[in-house]
């Protein structure tokens, strides 16, 4: 019995120790994470506040965290503010910005890829009864095979989901694999305005990455259906 | 006096990958591109040494019947610092490399390490052992990445080194990395035995 107790004494002493030392670890990293984690959405949102030449749309771009929560438009306890039977999801907060007759909408989405969420930041611009789909960075693909699905961070592969006009929002978005199409490199304005995203030209083999950005696409442009935006 | 054999030893004779086939999870699934490989490879390391000197250390004050169990949260409390390091200073890699960090507790190589050398052996011996051990490990990952990136990408740390042409996405795949590996390992087997039978004659 004595034994016992002496053994269980000092596991817990050596228990002790190590929380101790992971929580005086996390208490002086916590900072650093946080600066980490807001530094890498803010990146992601200025990116998308730029346009295809690299110019920004707007004139205030937020800086720091005061100023990115005062745009704050929809926001929810949990974390995710929409999700459908795919188990896409439109993720809390959604930003709105309005300048000159502009709005801005930021929203973070994800979509199933090929071993979890592929997460991106989009924006969508409206203009009297306009809105066009402007940009998307992809943000954790994390679990997206190197080479095939993880070239969905390629700038060319990104550039295909960026700038699709309201006709193209409308009907569903698709990948043109799906959509049962192909279209040469000099149409793809009119790709975009059908919906449908041309992309085994440029990265070929992967279906699955691209199929669930698609899917997170088209549950941004639910919500905002749903908002009444659209 | 601490001996040099115990830093050598990992490199090849006893490499933690090769020889002696431990880690295989981490192994096989984070060896995509080379720079994954590299950043795994490098967390186990310095888990590896961190855990090696503090076992070593306590080695005397752990009952027998409970060393396991200690181990085991002296490698979860390292590994969890490194996690929380890696979140806040290279926040990119912490990203690529997910869900392995964490399972770095669970690494046979660690824990292995822990009860056949840094539980028997001085503070010196056991810092060796794990540099030794540990870039055996990062080594052989590199070797892994680098070669499965360059058959399946035709890049090397994201640098082109090959045409399209040539890419063999098999390679990026599960399966390329399952004969990678073999291939490895018969190539390092086939070094063994060749040692062994000039020493048999």
């Amino acid at each position: 019995m004595k034994n016992y107790i002496k053994i269980g004494l000092i596991l817990m002493t050596f228990t002790l120790i190590s929380a101790f030392v992971v929580a005086f670890i996390y208490t002086a990293v916590k900072p650093y994470i946080d600066n980490a984690e807001f530094n890498s959405k803010l990146k992601a949102i200025k990116t998308v506040l730029k346009d295809n030449n690299d110019n920004y749309l707007i004139k205030n771009i937020p800086e720091n965290s005061q100023q990115l929560s005062a745009l704050v438009w929809k926001s929810s306890e949990n974390d995710v503010l929409y999700t459908d039977s795919t188990n896409a999801k439109v993720y809390s907060p959604v930003y709105k910005i309005e300048e000159n007759g502009k709005n801005i909408y930021i929203m973070t989405v994800s979509g199933i890829g090929f071993g979890g969420d592929v997460k991106s930041v989009v924006s969508f611009v409206s203009q009297e009864n306009d809105i066009y789909l402007n940009k998307i960075e992809v943000i954790d693909y994390s679990q997206e095979t190197p080479g095939l699905g993880a070239r969905i961070v390629e700038s060319a592969v990104k550039a295909r989901f960026s700038d699709i006009p309201k006709s193209g929002l409308e009907k569903t978005i698709k990948v043109n694999k799906d959509a049962g199409v192909t279209y040469s490199k000099d149409n793809l304005d009119q790709a975009k305005a059908n919906g449908v995203i041309q992309l085994t030209d440029i990265m070929t083999g992967a279906t699955i990455t691209p199929r669930g950005t698609v899917k997170s696409l088209n549950i941004a442009v639910e919500f905002l259906k749903k908002e009444g935006v659209m | 006096m601490a001996d040099i054999k115990n830093l050598t030893n990992g490199f090849i004779k006893q490499n933690p990958t090769f020889v002696q086939v431990l880690g295989m999870c981490p192994t096989l699934a984070v060896t995509t591109s080379a720079e994954n490989a590299l950043g795994m490879g490098l967390a186990v390391l310095a888990v590896l040494v961190m855990s090696n000197i503090a076992i070593s250390l306590i080695r005397k004050l752990v009952p027998d019947n409970i060393r396991i169990p200690v181990y085991i949260v002296v490698i979860a409390s390292f590994v969890t610092v490194i996690d929380l390091l890696m979140h806040g200073f290279t926040y990119d890699l912490w990203k690529t490399l997910g869900l392995f960090i964490p399972l770095i507790v669970v690494n046979c190589i660690i824990l292995g390490r822990a009860e056949a050398f840094a539980s028997k052996n001085g503070v010196l011996d056991s810092i060796f052992d794990a540099l030794g051990m540990g870039l055996g490990f990062t080594g052989s990952l590199l070797l892994l990445g680098s070669i499965r990136e360059i058959l399946g990408n035709g890049t090397i740390f994201g640098l082109k080194v090959m045409s399209e042409t040539f890419k063999m996405y098999l390679f990026i795949l599960p399966p390329g990395a399952f004969i990678a590996l073999g291939l490895l390992l018969a190539f390092f087997n086939s070094l063994t035995l060749k040692k062994q039978k000039k020493g048999g004659k």
